[in-house]
Formats: structure tokens, C-alpha cells, sequence
């Protein structure tokens, strides 16, 4: 038996897909979902095959979504119009459905994901995590969790970012959390007008700086609002120097 | 910025070649029909063609600078000859200078005036008018340029309301609703593809120019949030007042709806709980007080970034009545955001009829 979870925020998408399970025996639908925090709990605790996934949702979307959970199922997307959506599944060679789905490209796309789950590559999923988060959507916020509580972060109310292992430290007004990406994928996404990296280890917001201050011959450091000394680099300072305009 | 005809490679080279076949052609004349020495000859022709060609390159920058819209043959004309008699006259002086002593030659330098002054004249004139027509040309091909990039800059931008108007996220997913209708409800579905019929038909008629009966505009809002509400069933609950005397009253047609849009996209799309959307509509001084009520997540709007996205309706109220303050946008509670639009019933609007 194949385990799916279907994730839609809108009853009668769901079961157009419902629907055309029928045909699929041998597919078991564990779980219906009609927004990203059920579904994040739901994966978690029937550990599915694969999901159907809607890309927008209320509070998160479906990529946001995916991006909390540990380790995610293979994944069809639907969508009914999103041109960024469209653009990372282009790019990543990922099954989607477009709204309304047609039976003939549904049935491909369920044969075909039967046929991957036996050889599930994780990062393709991680790709297309990546390249989803060029839309604007996702400039302007991120999406962490901690004690199992999903947080929203403005990305205005991120004063720096710091490399720790696997993870990026984000240490925001209301705490600090963890997120797993690189540095460099947050120096790529992030605006390049608010954000700088000064550091290999150091991404900060410019709002947040307060003082520059030589250290040693060729070594600066910087202090943010937060009261926190950072250093920077030789190539940071040349980038934050031009950042505020000195 | 027109670029000068001397600033082209392929220009240059032929005036460069044209001064060195003018300048031969002299040489040879001085020196084998009328029998001047070598030197003579080419001091001569080497001097005023000398002077000749720059004549002819500040005529040519002068006119890229400067050309009278009327009297453009005078202006010539004047130039020319101004010009002419100056490099007659200057020749004529450097000649002298150095040959003073051949009298054969002072003497046909002094004889000859007259027709080096109408050669000089002539050629002078031939350049002016061939960088009055370059000039002319190359303006007009700009102009064509520049013409063509705004054609397809408005064009894009028609283009662009179109797609906004039309509103694809909407649609496609409306769309998808009635199919899954067609097979779980086929009665509604019919239902629905009329509404979304109606509701279209209705989104193209819109203009900013065009005003509407508040019995009509409400007619069309209901169209939507019929859609919205098949979309999501018992997630959307409606409570809607529309004040008889208000219905005869009327408003521009493309107002309303970015506002309810605005109301369903924060208050329904961003949450999963089940919501009401109010609206009242009354008249108070004469004056259609529109009224719209939705909840929201504050949390989600901290995160949002751009606020509510009324800025493109102010605009246009801007534009119509001078007055943003027509409408009043805010959170009335921690979690209810109102937004109010005021429309004036003067004199002065267009009839609806």
C-alpha cells in the first residue's frame, strides 16, 4: 500500500484528487489537510510516501511547509497559477499539477512518483526549495520552528545571521532561531540593500549597525543596536563600507 | 542625442579623400595651366583647402547645435558667405605673406578673388544642405525610435491591467472548483460557470471613466463572493447591508472590488478558520459611505511587509477626486481591519445613464 496526504486549503480541489484516486487501489489516503501547520504535524505522524501539495495556502505556503518539515515525503504540487511556483518547477524537473487538473496528466504524474519512491532523492526536493525562494513572497519573510512552535519572521525584524554547523542562527527581536540553510543561500535571497554579509560567518542587517570600529591593522569590528560586537572581514568592510555610502 | 556626420568612420574617410582629390586637382592646375613653381602651387592649394576643410567642420558642428526653424535658407546663406569671404580674405593675407615678391603671382592672386570667393561659396553651400538633410533624416528616425519604444511600453502596460484585471489566480482556481462540482454537484456547477460567466463579463466592462449604480456594482461584488464562497464553503460567511436609498446612488467602477479582493485575500486566504466578511452601504449627507470588515492574523500582517495594498486605490481617488482622504483604511480591533471609501454625489459626475 502507497500512504498519501492530500493539502489544499480548498475542499473541492481535494476532491477532484480524491476522485481520481479512486482509480488507484493500491494509493491509501491517510490524511486530508487545509493549510501547511496541519500538514507539517499530519507528515510527521503518518510518515506518508508522498503528498499532494497546494503551493498557496493560508499562513504558510506549500514550500514554506516543506522547508519545516525533517525529512520530506516525495511531493506532486498543484497549483492554479503562480508564475515563480511554475518558474522553480521548471527548473527542477518536479511533477506538478496545474489547476483544474486534467485526469491524463495525473495519472502520469502518479505512475511516475510510484515508480521514484522506491529511489527518493532528497535533494532534488532541496533544490527546488532553493530556487522557490527567489519569489517575492519569500524575501520578505522566513519560516522557522522552534519547540515545535512554527514562527513567521519578518525579515525586517532579523538583526544578523550566523553560520552555526548545518545551520543559520537567526537572531531576530523575538529570540533567537535555527533554520536549516547556508549562509550563502540567505546572501543570495535576501536584499542586498538591507542585508550584508561581513563576515564568512556574518550576515547582518544594516539597520542594526550602530559603530565601526578599527580593531587591529586591517581588521574591523562592528557594533549592532542588539549591543553585539561582530567582526568583519577584509572583503566585508570593503561591501559594508559601500552599503552605507562612506 | 544625433550623432554628427563627421562622427562616422565611413564619413570621414570620404572627406578625407574629397580634401586630398580637391587639393590634387588644384596642384595640378596652378602648376601645369597656369605655370606657377611647385611650391607656389601647392602652398597655394594646400592653404585653402586647408582652411576650406575646417570651414566646412565648424559649419557642420555649428548646424548640429543649432537650426532655425524658420528661415533656414537665409540662415544658410549668410553663413556661407560670411564664411567664404573669410577664407578668401585670410588666404589671400598668408599668400601674400610668403609670396610677396612673384609679382605674376600677386597679381593673379588679387585678379582671381572673385571666382575663388564663388568657388569657395558653392562648396561651402553644398556642405551646409547636405548636413541640414543628414540632420533632418536622423532626427526623424529618433523620433520614429523613440515613437515605437512608448507604443510598446503602453502597449506592455495594457497588457499588464489585462492580466491584473483578469485576475488568474482567481480564475484558474475557480475554475478548478466548478470541474470538481461537475463531478460531485453537476447542478451547482452550472450554477457556478454562470456566476463566473456574469462575473467576467463584468471585470471587462470596467473602467476607471465609467460610473455605476451602487444596485449594479453590488450585483457584481455578489457575483464574486458567490465564487469565493463555493471556493470555501462554510470558511466564508457574509453579512452584507445595502441601505435603500443608496441603490440609486452610483460610484467608478473599478473601486469596490480591489477593496473587497483586499478584504477576501486578508481575511479568508490567510487563515484557515471560518470567517465573515461585513459590508454596509449607506448614504450619509449625501455622500455613499461604502463599509468593509474583515478579520486578520496580526501576526501575518507583521510579516506581510506591504500593509494592506490600498496605495493603488488612493491613487486612483487621487485622480479622480483630488482627495485621498476618501478613503480611511485601519484595524478597528486587535484583529478586525476596516476599510471605509466615501464617494461625493456632485453635480459634476458623469450620468449613468
Amino acid at each position: 500500500m502507497i500512504r498519501t496526504i492530500l493539502i489544499d486549503d480548498e475542499s473541492l480541489a481535494r476532491d477532484i484528487v480524491k476522485h481520481y484516486l479512486r482509480e488507484f487501489p493500491e494509493i491509501e489516503i491517510v490524511a486530508e489537510c487545509s493549510d501547511g501547520f496541519e500538514g507539517i504535524k499530519s507528515i510527521t505522524q503518518h510518515q506518508p510516501d508522498f503528498i499532494f501539495l497546494d503551493i498557496q495556502m493560508p499562513k504558510i505556503n506549500g514550500f514554506e511547509m516543506l522547508e519545516l518539515v525533517e525529512k520530506p515525503p516525495a511531493v506532486i504540487f498543484t497549483t492554479a497559477f503562480d508564475e515563480y511556483a511554475i518558474k522553480a518547477f521548471e527548473v527542477n524537473a518536479v511533477d506538478y499539477l496545474l489547476k483544474p487538473i486534467e485526469k491524463s496528466r495525473f495519472d502520469q504524474a502518479v505512475q511516475k512518483i510510484s515508480v521514484k519512491l522506491n529511489n527518493l532523492d532528497a535533494t532534488a526536493t532541496q533544490e527546488l526549495l532553493d530556487s522557490a525562494a527567489m519569489s517575492p513572497a519569500q524575501h520578505r519573510r522566513v519560516v522557522v520552528k522552534k519547540n515545535g512552535v512554527i514562527k513567521i519572521i519578518a525579515v525586517a525584524d532579523i538583526h544578523y545571521l550566523e553560520a552555526d554547523d548545518d545551520y543559520v542562527k537567526l537572531s531576530t527581536t523575538e529570540g533567537v532561531f535555527h533554520k536549516n540553510k547556508t549562509m550563502s543561500f540567505f546572501e543570495r535571497t535576501l536584499d542586498t540593500a538591507q542585508f550584508i554579509r561581513i563576515h564568512r560567518s556574518y550576515i547582518i542587517n544594516l539597520a542594526q549597525v550602530t559603530r565601526i570600529e578599527l580593531k587591529e591593522k586591517d581588521s574591523y569590528i562592528v557594533l549592532l543596536k542588539s549591543d553585539i560586537w561582530l567582526p568583519v572581514s577584509k572583503t566585508g568592510y570593503a561591501k559594508l563600507k559601500a552599503a552605507l555610502g562612506m | 542625442m544625433i550623432a554628427r556626420p563627421l562622427s562616422i568612420p565611413k564619413i570621414q574617410n570620404i572627406a578625407s579623400v574629397i580634401l586630398l582629390v580637391w587639393c590634387v586637382v588644384f596642384i595640378l592646375l596652378f602648376y601645369y595651366s597656369l605655370n606657377f613653381s611647385i611650391l607656389v602651387s601647392v602652398a597655394d592649394s594646400v592653404v585653402t583647402s586647408g582652411l576650406l576643410a575646417a570651414a566646412c567642420i565648424c559649419l557642420s558642428n555649428l548646424l548640429g547645435y543649432y537650426q532655425p526653424k524658420n528661415e533656414t535658407v537665409l540662415f544658410v546663406l549668410v553663413l556661407t558667405v560670411m564664411l567664404a569671404l573669410i577664407i578668401t580674405f585670410i588666404s589671400k593675407f598668408v599668400l601674400h605673406l610668403f609670396f610677396a615678391v612673384d609679382k605674376t603671382y600677386m597679381s593673379f592672386l588679387s585678379l582671381s578673388l572673385l571666382i575663388r570667393f564663388i568657388i569657395l561659396f558653392v562648396f561651402l553651400g553644398w556642405c551646409a544642405l547636405a548636413n541640414i538633410l543628414w540632420y533632418r533624416l536622423e532626427e526623424q528616425s529618433a523620433t520614429q525610435d523613440r515613437l515605437l519604444a512608448a507604443q510598446n511600453l503602453s502597449k506592455e502596460a495594457e497588457l499588464n491591467k489585462l492580466r491584473h484585471q483578469l485576475q488568474p489566480h482567481f480564475l484558474f482556481n475557480s475554475l478548478n472548483s466548478v470541474y470538481a462540482l461537475t463531478i460531485v454537484n453537476p447542478k451547482e456547477a452550472g450554477t457556478m460557470i454562470t456566476k463566473l460567466a456574469a462575473f467576467l463579463r463584468g471585470t471587462l466592462k470596467r473602467d476607471d471613466d465609467v460610473w455605476v449604480s451602487v444596485e449594479e456594482e453590488m450585483e457584481y461584488i455578489q457575483l464574486y463572493l458567490d465564487i469565493e464562497k463555493v471556493r470555501f464553503s462554510h470558511r466564508l460567511n457574509l453579512d452584507i447591508q445595502i441601505a435603500e436609498d443608496s441603490m440609486k446612488l452610483s460610484l467608478p467602477g473599478t473601486l469596490l472590488q480591489p477593496i473587497v479582493e483586499n478584504a477576501i485575500k486578508f481575511g479568508l486566504y490567510n487563515t484557515s478558520a471560518a470567517i465573515t466578511i461585513t459590508m454596509r452601504v449607506t448614504v450619509e449627507n449625501s455622500v455613499l459611505k461604502i463599509c468593509v470588515q474583515n478579520p486578520f492574523d496580526p501576526e501575518m500582517k507583521a510579516a506581510g511587509g506591504t500593509g494592506f495594498g490600498l496605495s493603488a486605490i488612493k491613487r486612483r481617488l487621487y485622480l479622480l477626486f483630488a482627495d485621498e482622504s476618501l478613503l480611511q483604511a485601519g484595524s478597528i480591533e486587535e484583529n478586525i481591519f476596516r476599510t471605509t471609501l466615501k464617494i461625493p454625489q456632485g453635480n459634476d459626475k458623469n450620468d449613468i445613464d
